[in-house]
């Protein structure tokens, strides 16, 4: 089954990447909430999953959303001594800091996973920082490492 | 003194000590190697009784991680009568350094673990050897001075004995088993004093230096042969999980093809399950049989914890490992940042 | 009808799930307005959602969350169309409880509910591109779906709330919360750090606009506190540690060591005669000198004494028998720690005063003769250290010509500058304006300002009076520098934009009026509590509109300055405010809180203690269990259900409910 996103098949249109964004719901899903009531404006290219906090997040749904197609990855959560879970956020971090290490150390292109701090104040932060995430992807180009042959 | 001279010393010493354990009754049972089957292995052993001490061997080809079997801790390996087994299990350092990581992690009681350490000198790296003879029937392999010798019907080869063990044999700083004071009751024999050890991973530098797409092409290289047997995992002293991540049913996060995107993020995931567990002993690539040599993903792991938390496995049982800790300091410098 | 009767209605109503049945998803896309309808197609959404699997109905509305969209929901429920419910609209974190309500009214549990949020994630920020917002609100809308699949229904955990309140901080608005609460019969910690509650307000010598003296309306506040038997004054105290969630905190206050017996000390000062060291005077500015041993003011309450023992040399005179005759002092006195269980919290730490030093164009710390406005305050105070009889600094000399500086320290829109409003500083400054003219009639004094904010009641009237009737200049230019002469005025260089033209001003003395800032250590508060923060530093509202006192950790409010720079009225209206909301929340008596628990799968668990370190809370434990042997056990009376144990699981034995990993894998996963 070869893995395709809903851009290649038919259209001609430019290739636009889609980026999967696990977002915290005490700090970075409101800080998107207010980048929303705010009206900043940024790219359309991700799709958020709320999930509690970015301590949550398994290394197997970053893997899993690579081998399933997406582009690429974005995991934001408070910034550390801001977890409303107190620590979730350094645990994350740690996990985080050695999924980048081996992803870089098979090539496989780093720059497709991001992770990132923002807090429910910084609307406007969040959607900088997309922004750079998205053009990071964007320049990798689609993501066809992990394409089944079969 | 000679490979060979070593490795007498070291058996007859570590059977002094076996029979001294039976005999005095401090262990019920002592696991340990004997000799292999074929030529170019080995096989673990177990003995209750005194006479069976002599069938302990100590030498080169000794590559199986003996902690492995003190795990999982399941509730039925106990002693019938109900007490837990006293266990002796004969330790090279990376033996030393699993069963000091697996009481970290619960698995074990070293109060019930006599360690005897011995100093190993380096195991065999059979599939090197093995792609060396090539085709042909190997009948015996010995040591002797500082060479192997690999005998066949026709044929009798030396290679040199530092260039022909295993990579991570070749780096290592952990001989014999690691001892500080809380563990110098379980440490028999010979045992190091370890506080902390120092690398500068210049072995893996080279890799590290290249591309992303060299890295890419080299690690496909590498993986592509894999059958998914599970023999390194079956080997790994740390792969203990009653349910593999790859067994898993409900949801099948990974697949169990052969297909190369499968096999790379089985070993992706699987190296990221060990880090800062990892003891680099090399029983997985040792018992791979497509020759999959993990080296360079086992060192890079040491790296990677040792760089970011100057931790090293196995070596003290009273220092979380960095995966059942957090630091406000933490390295983040991978993190998106605005400009 | 019987009550008998009554439970039978109810249990028909009520719908049985049991989460293994096939999952019949009603889709609801609302156009909340043209907020959504105006950016994409609801009707094309529609459509798609009719091709995912498992939806049986999709219907879009105006505005679902109104009642006539509640009631199109409800009516697919008890018809039995639907067992599964998402809506497509706004942020789950404005309507969830809503929708979940008409789950639960409509007899479905309401925890098998799902918001897709195309509104805030999708439509509002991606307003110009609709093709863009249009994929999005479809893969948001397919993910909900792809979860609400998952879902399982869910029983709501029900806490006791300890009715007891945590007040941090004992100003005005501190004050009068701890009162209000008091009152309504529940018990309340004020917790002040300072040696004297009273605050900012108490160094104020009127208020605006009606002139009234501000001791003689904070004293008897103070009073009434200190009598009180609901409320516990803890001054000289300050919060070290909170644990817990709402309804149950446990919060560990240091009581700091006062070296005077707060029992014994009667307050009769002849202590301070004698006191050998004289330093700053923190109360007045640096404009006045204390001794080590002080009351922060006479009206201070409580009114003992306090030894500053930095300052203090142990002389040892102040403990003589013929100087303190209660014996009151104890150099071996102790700090101490107080351990209680508390409910709610409110935090209303206040401000400090911008430091206007690093100005240097407008010369405070190097001339005598500029002063901040606090410290004018002082000046004029007939308790200050003038006596109300105001006079510059340099030679005590009265000015006959002062100048105001406006928008210190606000409205600056340079890298590291406070760029809101300290909404205050314009109404006080024509306020001791006012109080100069009033006792210098003859006086010469200049408002130089960008605007006159005078919004509140009374306020534009006491400005208009200040101009024309007390002849104050209001000046509309910023002061570009200021330099002093060899009597130390102050000479001004600035533009009047009105009149179009450069002025050079000699006054005798120039007041800053500087802008409000969050306290120094507001950031150690927030995360001592952990609440947040929004970006000009002030406590964050948990809705800039609707929830102005809410913070967004449950249990927790916040009042005063301390969110946000206001004048005394609308502090003692938000102090009131969050008074309320804490008596609301400790009235009830429990709370229902989500049941999003972390749970282990005894079978996958190998007992390995991972996730025991990395659980916060302490909430995980190992048990022997007599099957699966060691493995681990949450307790959910501790679990918060913020999933850090589950991320790192290798054997991904333990999950969290409500974001279980099959939900999380047919999110990713499902993409068509």
């Amino acid at each position: 089954m070869t893995v395709q996103t809903e851009q290649e098949t038919g259209k001609n249109e430019e290739w636009e990447p889609k980026i999967i964004a696990f977002l915290c719901n005490w700090c970075s899903y409101a800080g998107a909430d207010l980048a929303g009531v705010s009206r900043i404006q940024y790219p359309p290219n991700i799709r958020i999953v709320r999930v509690p906090c970015s301590g949550r997040v398994n290394p197997y749904f970053i893997i899993k959303s690579l081998t399933d197609g997406w582009d690429g990855v974005v995991i934001s959560g408070c910034h550390p001594g801001d977890c409303h879970y107190i620590s979730g956020n350094l645990v994350a971090r740690r996990r985080f800091a050695i999924l980048n290490e081996l992803l870089e150390f098979f090539g496989i292109e780093p720059d497709r996973v991001n992770f990132m701090w923002a807090s429910a104040a910084e609307g406007e932060r969040f959607a900088v920082l997309i922004r750079k995430a998205t053009e990071k992807v964007k320049a990798l180009g689609p993501n066809k490492k992990f394409e089944k042959k079969w | 003194m000679g490979i060979e001279t070593e490795n007498q010393e070291t058996e007859n010493n570590m059977r002094d000590l076996a029979r001294n354990l039976l005999s005095e009754k401090q262990v019920d049972v002592i696991i340990g190697y004997t000799t292999g089957t074929v030529p170019l292995s080995s096989s673990p052993i177990m003995i209750t009784k005194e006479e069976d001490v002599d069938k302990l061997t100590w030498n080169n080809l000794c590559y199986v991680n003996l902690a492995k079997y003190l795990v999982p801790k399941i509730p039925q390996l106990v002693d019938p009568e109900g007490g837990n087994l006293k266990i002796g299990i004969v330790s090279k350092g990376c033996v030393g350094r699993a069963l000091i990581h697996l009481a970290v992690e619960k698995q074990i009681n070293l109060d019930n673990i006599k360690i005897i350490g011995i100093p190993c000198n380096g195991i065999i790296n059979r599939k090197k050897i093995e792609k060396e003879i090539g085709e042909r029937e190997i009948l015996e392999v010995s040591a002797s001075g500082n060479d192997i010798v690999v005998k066949g019907k026709d044929f009798e080869e030396k290679f040199p004995f530092d260039d022909y063990i295993n990579e991570l044999c070749k780096v290592c700083k952990v001989k014999s088993p690691p001892t500080k004071a809380a563990l110098s009751e379980a440490c028999i024999g010979e045992c190091q004093e370890v506080t902390s050890v120092e690398d500068d991973f210049a072995d893996i530098s080279d890799f590290e230096s290249k591309t992303a797409e060299e890295k890419w092409d080299y690690i496909k290289n590498l993986l592509e042969p894999c059958t998914r047997c599970y023999a390194c995992r079956e080997a790994c002293p740390m792969c203990y999980c009653s349910l593999c991540f790859v067994d898993q049913n409900k949801p099948i996060w990974f697949g169990k093809t052969t297909d190369l995107s499968d096999i790379i993020i089985f070993h992706l995931i699987r190296a990221m399950h060990l880090a800062g567990r990892c003891v680099a002993c090399g029983a997985c690539s040792s018992v791979c049989p497509m020759g999959i040599d993990l080296n360079i993903i086992t060192r890079k792991l040491e790296k990677i914890v040792k760089e970011r938390y100057d931790f090293t496995s196995g070596i003290d049982n009273e220092t979380l490992p960095p995966m059942m800790a957090f630091n406000m300091e933490d390295s983040e410098e991978f993190m998106l940042e605005e400009d | 009808m019987t009550e008998a009767k009554k439970e039978a209605e109810k249990l028909k109503k009520e719908i049985i799930v049991t989460g293994n049945e096939k999952p019949n998803v009603g889709v609801y896309v609302c156009h909340c307005g043209v907020n959504i309808a105006g950016v994409i197609s609801v009707e094309d959404l529609i459509e798609y959602s009719k091709t995912l699997p498992d939806v049986t109905v999709a219907r879009d509305y105006k505005f679902f969350c109104a009642d006539t969209g509640q009631n199109i929901i409800k009516e697919d429920i008890q018809a039995g169309l639907v067992n599964r419910v998402v809506v497509a609209a706004c942020s789950p974190r404005m309507h969830e409880p809503t929708f979940r309500l008409v789950l639960k009214e409509a007899g479905l549990n309401q925890f098998l509910f799902e918001q897709a949020n195309i509104r805030e994630h999708s439509t509002w920020v991606h307003m110009r591109e609709p093709e863009g917002a249009y994929e999005i609100a479809k893969d948001h809308v397919r993910m909900a779906v792809a979860k609400a699949r998952e879902l399982k229904p869910l029983e709501v955990k029900k806490v006791s709330i300890e009715p007891t309140c945590l007040i941090i901080g004992g100003g005005i608005s501190g004050m009068n919360a701890a009162l209000d609460l008091a009152n309504g019969g529940f018990k309340v910690y004020l917790v002040e750090r300072t040696p004297t509650i009273g605050g900012h307000m108490a160094q104020l010598d009127k208020t605006f606009p009606t002139m009234d003296c501000s001791a003689c309306i904070l004293t008897p506040r103070m009073v009434d506190v200190a009598r009180n038997e609901n409320i516990e004054l803890l001054t000289y105290s300050e919060v070290v540690e909170v644990t817990g969630y709402v309804g149950n905190f446990e919060a560990t206050i240091l009581k700091k060591p006062h070296y005077v017996d707060q029992v014994k000390c009667n307050g009769c000062g002849i202590c301070v005669d004698y006191c050998p060291v004289t330093c700053g005077n923190e109360f007045d500015l640096g404009l006045a000198s204390r001794k080590a041993i002080y009351v922060p003011f006479p009206q201070a309450v409580p009114g003992q004494f306090t030894i500053d023992m930095d300052k203090c040399i142990k002389c040892g005179i102040c403990a003589r028998e013929d100087v303190c005759e209660p014996e009151a002092i104890n150099f071996e006195d102790e700090p101490e720690y107080l351990k209680v269980k508390i409910g709610t919290i409110i935090i209303a730490t206040g401000w400090d005063l911008y430091d206007p030093t690093e100005l240097g164009q407008y010369g405070f710390g190097r001339y005598p003769n500029v002063i901040t406005g606090l410290q004018m305050e002082r000046i004029l105070s007939s308790t200050g250290p003038l006596v109300g009889k105001p006079a510059r600094p340099s030679d005590l000399k009265d000015p006959h010509s002062i100048a105001f500086l406006q928008c210190v320290g606000s409205r600056n829109f340079r890298d590291g500058g406070n760029q809101y409003c300290s909404r205050v500083c314009c109404m006080y400054a024509t306020k001791q304006a006012r109080q100069y003219k009033e006792k210098h009639p003859e006086a010469d004094v200049y408002i130089f300002y960008m605007d006159i904010r005078a919004f509140g009641k009374g306020y534009e009237e006491f400005y208009e009076s200040a101009a024309r009737n007390y002849g104050i200049n209001y000046i509309r230019g910023r002061i570009a520098e200021v330099s002093e002469d060899e009597d130390k005025n102050i000479v001004i260089r600035a533009e009047d934009t009105l009149l179009q033209e450069p002025i050079e001003l000699k006054v005798n003395m120039f007041v800053l009026s500087c802008g409000l800032e969050p306290r120094a250590d507001a950031g150690d508060i927030a995360s001592l509590v952990r609440i947040q923060r929004s970006s000009d530093g002030f406590f964050m509202e948990a809705h800039p509109k609707l929830r102005p006192v809410d913070t967004l950790t449950a249990g927790i409010f916040v009042a005063g300055v301390a969110q946000g720079p206001k004048d005394i009225p609308d502090a003692v209206a938000q102090a009131k405010g969050a008074a309320s909301s804490a008596a609301a929340l400790m009235g009830k008596g429990e709370i229902e809180l989500e049941p999003f628990f972390g749970s282990v799968d005894m079978a996958r668990c190998i007992g390995c203690g991972m996730c025991v370190e990395n659980c916060a809370y302490g909430a995980i434990e190992l048990i022997e269990d007599r099957h699966f042997g060691t493995v681990a056990s949450i307790n959910n009376a501790l679990c918060k259900g913020c999933g850090a144990c589950s991320g790192n699981c290798r054997c991904a034995a333990i999950d969290v409910i409500g974001f279980t990993g099959e939900q999380i894998f047919e999110i990713i996963t499902k993409r068509c």
